[in-house]
């Protein structure tokens, strides 16, 4: 009568497993995306009447401009992406079940990167008409993509601690900001070089840069992540 | 052990030599160091700045050790040795930058320079564990708040070479005026200042750090009896 | 299986020893031993507060002991390591464990994958009609009454065919029906399946299971297994449980 006993899916089982979960939930919540993206472009507005985004500055400011306004962002989403589960009693669901939490981890990170991406797929646009910027340039897409991983894969490690501290709003970011600096002046770096159609083996490096951030703390948060959500 | 239990101990010792050295450190680099060239009596702020700087990275390193052997081991010694080096670091790299800051007026003509990677990295790592002591205070003492402190000191640590290799990397890249000081190697009469100003503030880091240990360790047990309190 | 799992004088798939857990520095659970074997139907009974959910939770692996050690089917519950361990087990607690914006089916379906569940989509549609929900399969959870909630809560536990069920006060939240069918669900099981019941209702704890724990203060006083080999009757067990626990009160 009883069959016999089934077989838990591996890492990238339940990797797959728990990504395709927060897909399907913020899509039908849309709790993150939404709200995340509309503050990005109020955020943008905020930054064109307080450093008159125009003429000959403008190559300058705009990188640095269209970074803040994403990891602001960020903050929203990364907040959200923890608070909500220990508030509802469902991450205690996942936990209890045989999957590895450094799985879970990772499925958070791909999550976070794939807001992200759809964040830039519409303030990216809309910062090249607003400030009638060449922003469209395939070294660009991979500095997005680079910086996005080194937002959420710190992001989120950091969301976990926070989920559970007092005081989460203000403490998330305290730890988050300057652990992002790297990131920051490289993609910054790397996005102005984009504008400005420099060559590629210029902005090389500071794709290093990120490659380096990227993978120092996305091996090394799955493998500590565990502790973050032990109790 | 009790207060009226006052022997010398290995850390009393160590109090007392830290004191002796730290004096003999400031007569040797306010007297006896030579004045620099360029600088004048402005150079003579390095025999604090670069001591307090390095036992500062140092202590970092301590804290990330801490923490890994606490998420490893899962005794609370190794959540003490952090939390105390933490504390220390926080102190250590405020008076690296505020020193560091002293001795750029004159020679930088300015309080801050954005394109030492030194100094700009010092500052990254100044808020980290700005926010490590947060996140500690902000927390209820025990297990869970160890824990999480752990992960962020050990984030943290790795977080210091990238920071230092990008800043260093933005300047490489995009230079500002900057005076070079001539100070990159010290000559003997150099040297032995530094160096006595480097025991000085190692011992003093080393007598602190077991102070603080023991402060920690009694603040444990005062836990532990408040609670066996409540239990009855 | 492991030398542990075989030396033991019975097929033991819990065992306690010295267990002690902590939250901050308020113990919730003090050295406590206990020993469940296979087939076993255990009634936890205490006050608030006494460690009921604490225990279940450090059986289930949602928490990490503090001092001692716990083995479930012959393992570490906790951790990475515990996988295996928490493949067996089911648990139902207070709180629903479920994904508000996807429905019963997605819900179900999700564990059923991560337990591994050869096909885990008709499983779910199989328990949702044996609890009589069908017709409210599609519908997003949050629009589920509490006791509707609470039966796919029970059929997230049972999702894996576990063979240890721990149950958290299961009866809060649910109407007669509902209750009817989890005691049907609680005595059918196939022999082999061991279940732990956490309840404040002695009656309903009495009659469902074959053997009482009483719980106070993180320490048990009460085990209906220790005192003799001889078999009591119902009414008996309950005296015993009620005996205890007024003693706590006063």
């Amino acid at each position: 009568m009883q069959p016999q006993q089934a077989s838990p899916p591996g890492y990238l089982g339940q990797f797959r497993i728990l990504f395709s979960k927060e897909i399907a939930v913020e899509f039908r919540s849309r709790e993150t995306a939404v709200p995340m993206a509309v503050f990005a472009v109020a955020a943008l507005i905020a930054f064109q009447f307080s450093f008159d985004l125009r003429g000959g500055t403008l190559n300058l400011v705009a990188p640095g401009v269209l970074w803040v306004a994403i990891i602001f962002a960020s903050l929203l989403a990364l907040g959200r992406s923890f608070a909500r589960e220990v508030e509802r009693g469902s991450l205690d669901g996942l936990l209890a079940s045989p999957i590895d939490p450094g799985a879970l981890y990772l499925a958070k990170v791909a999550a976070n990167v794939l807001m992200l991406l759809v964040l830039e797929i519409v303030i990216v646009p809309l910062t090249a008409v607003l400030f009638n910027l060449q922003l469209f340039q395939p070294a660009l897409l991979l500095t997005l993509v680079m910086g996005n991983i080194g937002i959420a894969a710190v992001g989120t490690i950091l969301a976990s601690i926070a989920a559970r501290a007092r005081a989460r709003e203000a403490l998330l970011p305290i730890m988050l900001l300057p652990l992002l600096v790297p990131v920051i002046i490289s993609a910054v770096r790397a996005t102005g070089l984009a504008i400005d159609e420099r060559p590629f083996s210029e902005i090389q490096p500071w794709l290093g840069v990120l490659g380096a951030y990227d993978l120092a703390f996305v091996t090394l948060s799955a493998l500590i992540f565990y502790v973050t959500v032990e109790r | 052990m009790s207060l009226s239990d006052r022997r010398f101990s290995t850390i009393d010792i160590v109090g007392v030599a830290a004191f002796a050295v730290m004096l003999i450190a400031l007569y040797l680099a306010i007297v006896e160091s030579p004045s620099e060239r360029v600088q004048g009596i402005h150079q003579k702020i390095f025999y604090v700045h670069v001591p307090s700087a390095l036992v500062a990275y140092v202590s970092i390193g301590v804290v990330a050790v801490g923490s890994g052997m606490y998420l490893w081991k899962r005794t609370h010694k190794w959540d003490r040795l952090a939390i105390a080096s933490a504390e220390l670091g926080v102190i250590l790299t405020t008076l690296t930058l505020v020193t560091g800051s002293l001795w750029g007026r004159p020679v930088w003509g300015a309080w801050w320079n954005w394109s030492d990677a030194r100094l700009v990295t010092t500052l990254v790592m100044w808020l980290v564990y700005v926010a490590y002591l947060m996140l500690r205070s902000l927390g209820e003492r025990g297990p869970a708040t160890s824990r999480a402190a752990a992960v962020l000191g050990l984030l943290g640590f790795v977080n210091v070479p990238i920071t230092y290799f990008s800043v260093y990397l933005w300047t490489f890249l995009h230079p500002l005026p900057t005076l070079q000081s001539s100070t990159d190697r010290p000559e003997s009469a150099i040297l032995v200042p530094f160096l006595v100003g480097m025991a000085a503030f190692t011992l003093l880091y080393v007598y602190l750090m077991a102070m603080r240990m023991r402060l920690e360790e009694s603040q444990h047990e005062l836990d532990d009896l408040r609670a066996a309190r409540e239990m009855l | 299986m492991t030398a542990e799992q075989s030396g033991s004088s019975s097929q033991a798939i819990v065992r306690c020893a010295g267990l002690e857990k902590s939250y901050g520095q308020r113990p919730a659970i003090r050295n406590l031993n206990l020993t469940i074997n296979v087939g076993e139907r255990i009634a936890l009974f205490g006050d608030n507060g006494a460690g009921k959910s604490t225990l279940l939770q450090l059986i289930s692996g949602l928490l990490r002991p503090s001092r001692g050690g716990i083995r479930v089917f012959g393992g570490q519950p906790w951790g990475r390591e515990g996988a295996h361990a928490r493949a067996q087990i089911g648990t139902l607690s207070h709180q629903s464990h479920l994904y508000e914006e996807l429905s019963a089916r997605e819900n179900l379906t999700l564990y059923g994958k991560l337990y591994g569940v050869t096909e885990p989509q008709v499983r779910a549609d199989t328990l949702i009609s044996e609890f009589g929900l069908s017709g409210r399969r599609v519908d997003p959870v949050r629009t589920l009454s509490r006791g509707m909630t609470q039966r796919v809560s029970l059929m997230r536990a049972l999702i894996h065919h576990p063979t240890l069920l721990l149950l958290d006060e299961p009866e809060t939240g649910l109407d007669a029906t509902s209750r009817q069918m989890l005691a049907e669900h609680i005595t059918e099981q196939g022999a082999g399946v061991t279940v732990v019941l956490a309840t404040h209702n002695v009656e309903m704890g009495v009659s469902l299971t074959t053997r009482d724990i009483v719980l106070r203060g993180g320490e048990i006083i009460h085990d209906s297994a220790t005192i003799s080999d001889l078999a009591m009757d119902t009414a008996q067990r309950r005296q015993l449980v009620a005996a205890h626990l007024g003693g706590s009160v006063s």
